[in-house]
């Protein structure tokens, strides 16, 4: 049985007129990665948006035992104000405020290896660094949890590998990982398991 | 379940979360706020200067005269034109002849002709029926006309049931009909000077100088453009789906967005106000500052509420969201021009005029400065139109449509 379970979804529903998907449960702990794999439509942003809880479910129960952190397909930034701004923001959206905010602010930034553009207007960064914000401002507020959502559809090879470099560092934290993505080799180092939609089939990566 | 229970240990203070929304939101207004307030001033500064005053007649007020035409040779008709002063747009009145009514008709020194038949007063006093003709020189006029053709035909309704009560009753009084025309003729000459001279057709318009209210009017048409400014940043970004996500997550709601986007609002809505009522109290013209206030923000919120409404509409992923939204400015752009702009605002129907925000401004204009007046100059309204063109594409405002 595992331990520090940080995420446990037991037979989720949801339907749009027909149900989405069939009853999806598992278990997710501290340090581990799921991947949510299916085709266009098949409902994996939906249940991401359920388990972040922006979406109801129909049946079934979520429990989560940590903040969660959400990076979704688009960062939906304020793009005339600067990465640390939006950061600050975040932190605030979080119930930081003050010094801790920027102490919060600082941390995920170093995480993120912002310190080079932090000052920089979001329109004015590439997708690479919009989405390495986008993780930090995910992860600020003791994150237990960060779900990805397509974060790599946008990003070349090296932008890639320094998402993923960023990935595998706060998973030997202990932060646990749930991503969506076409491109299932990208993660398969990230990832322990898998569940493929709408048929709700776990298995191991 | 609920959405979001589970998550709701981790969510700190709404308040809190206000604040940073509000501050997150001011810097990102200024951010564009300050260039395009830069852009509006100096717009309004070469508007000024160009003002085009020719355009005016008397210096005060849009001209439209009225000429009226009477082949019958009565006195009692010259007091016609004064109860056509209740017809606020109406400038001057003469009483001509057909030829000369014509004439300047055609030389554009009236924009009304109304001709008068030549038994009016027998039709009135004997109960016939007799026909008021009304002529424009232009198609926007056609709303005027209507007034001024209603205001003759009520008077005259008047003034035959009155004359015909008072005939029909001295009948049995007079045996002899000599007696009996002398009085029916005494009483519809005093009849027709006191009811056509009555105090019911006279407007008394409180005299305020021109540039009052034009000053006032450009405030509000600046405060117009900052609303649609703001509402245009809104939707700069509040359109994509993501970022109401993002909120959502953090359990904002729409309200805390429209909240804060209504204070900056505001704010800006007073900060372009304001410096106008001290040019203004400095020029020595008298304007009450809680009114003025008070006006601004009412125009501004209201307007405010309208565009935030669509662009909620557009980001809860309605598929005519962004068509709606343009057909929206779309329409304001024409109340801008038509309804307040090049033509009068009495052309238009009082329906429209109600709908109409360059109306309402007017009516606050008046309201602000504690009278009222029949001379407004459209003229501001023409400053909205390059306004509003460079701050939409200043934001973008096709990006936010796609």
């Amino acid at each position: 049985m595992k331990n520090n379970i940080i995420l446990e979804l037991n037979n989720i529903t949801k339907s749009y007129g027909k149900p989405l998907f069939r009853p999806v449960s598992f278990k997710l702990a501290a340090g581990e990665g799921l991947f949510l794999a299916g085709h266009n439509g098949s409902g994996k942003t939906t249940c991401l948006d359920i388990i972040a809880g922006i979406t109801k479910c129909d049946s079934g129960s979520v429990s989560c035992s940590g903040k969660i952190g959400y990076v979704m397909q688009t960062d939906g930034f304020y793009g005339s104000l600067s990465c640390k701004d939006n950061l600050l923001l975040e932190a605030g959206l979080c119930g930081l405020s003050g010094k801790r905010a920027k102490q919060g602010v600082a941390a995920v930034s170093e995480l993120c290896d912002l310190g080079d553009f932090l000052g920089r207007k979001v329109s004015k960064c590439s997708g690479g660094m919009r989405t390495r914000v986008a993780i930090a401002a995910a992860l600020l507020g003791d994150t237990k949890l960060l779900l990805l959502d397509e974060v790599f559809s946008h990003l070349d090879i090296e932008a890639q590998d320094e998402i993923k470099a960023i990935l595998a560092s706060l998973k030997q934290q202990g932060i646990a990982l749930i991503v969506v993505s076409h491109q299932r080799d990208s993660y398969d180092n990230l990832c322990e398991l898998m569940i493929t939609l709408p048929n709700s089939v776990v298995s191991e990566v | 379940m609920r959405a979001n229970d589970h998550i709701a240990e981790q969510c700190g203070k709404r308040s809190m979360k206000f604040v940073a929304l509000l501050r997150a939101e001011v810097r990102s207004a200024l951010f564009r706020i300050v260039p395009i307030t830069l852009v509006i001033l100096v717009l309004l500064g070469a508007f000024l200067s160009a003002l085009p005053r020719e355009l005016f007649s008397g210096g005060e007020s849009l001209s439209i005269s009225v000429a009226i035409v009477s082949d019958d040779d009565d006195s009692q008709l010259d007091i016609i034109p004064q109860m056509l002063r209740i017809v606020d747009a109406i400038d001057e009145v003469f009483l001509v002849d057909a030829f000369d009514a014509q004439k300047m008709l055609s030389n554009g020194e009236v924009g009304i002709v109304v001709h008068l038949p030549e038994n009016l007063i027998d039709a009135l006093v004997t109960g016939d029926s007799a026909t008021v003709t009304v002529m424009a020189n232009d198609y926007f006029y056609g709303n005027i006309c209507k007034q001024v053709g209603s205001v003759v035909v009520r008077a005259a309704n008047q003034i035959q049931s009155s004359s015909l009560a008072f005939s029909e009753s001295a009948r049995h009084v007079f045996e002899d009909k000599s007696d009996y025309y002398d009085a029916v003729n005494s009483f519809n000459t005093t009849l027709i000077r006191e009811l056509l001279s009555s105090s019911f057709y006279v407007k008394v318009v409180k005299p305020v100088s021109g540039i009052a209210l034009q000053a006032l009017t450009l405030a509000l048409v600046c405060i117009l453009s900052v609303v649609v400014v703001s509402a245009c940043i809104s939707a700069d970004r509040l359109l994509t789906k993501d970022y109401v996500r993002r909120l959502r997550l953090h359990r904002i709601s729409f309200f805390h967005v429209w909240a804060s986007k209504a204070i900056i609002t505001v704010a800006l809505s007073l900060l372009f106000t304001a410096p106008i009522y001290f040019v203004m109290s400095k020029l020595g013209i008298y304007v009450d500052a809680v009114r003025l206030v008070l006006a601004a923000f009412v125009i501004s919120i209201m307007l405010f509420c309208v565009c935030m409404a669509f662009v909620r509409y557009k980001a809860e992923g309605a598929k005519n969201g962004s068509f709606t939204l343009l057909g929206c400015f779309a329409v304001l752009l024409v109340l801008l021009f038509f309804g307040g702009g090049f033509f009068p605002n009495y052309s238009m129907s009082r329906i429209l005029q109600i709908f109409n925000p360059v109306w309402l401004a007017h009516l606050f204009c008046e309201w602000s400065l504690d009278g009222a007046t029949v001379s407004f100059r459209y003229i501001a309204s023409y400053a909205a139109l390059p306004i509003i063109g460079v701050t939409l594409s200043f934001v973008k405002w096709r990006r936010s449509l796609c």
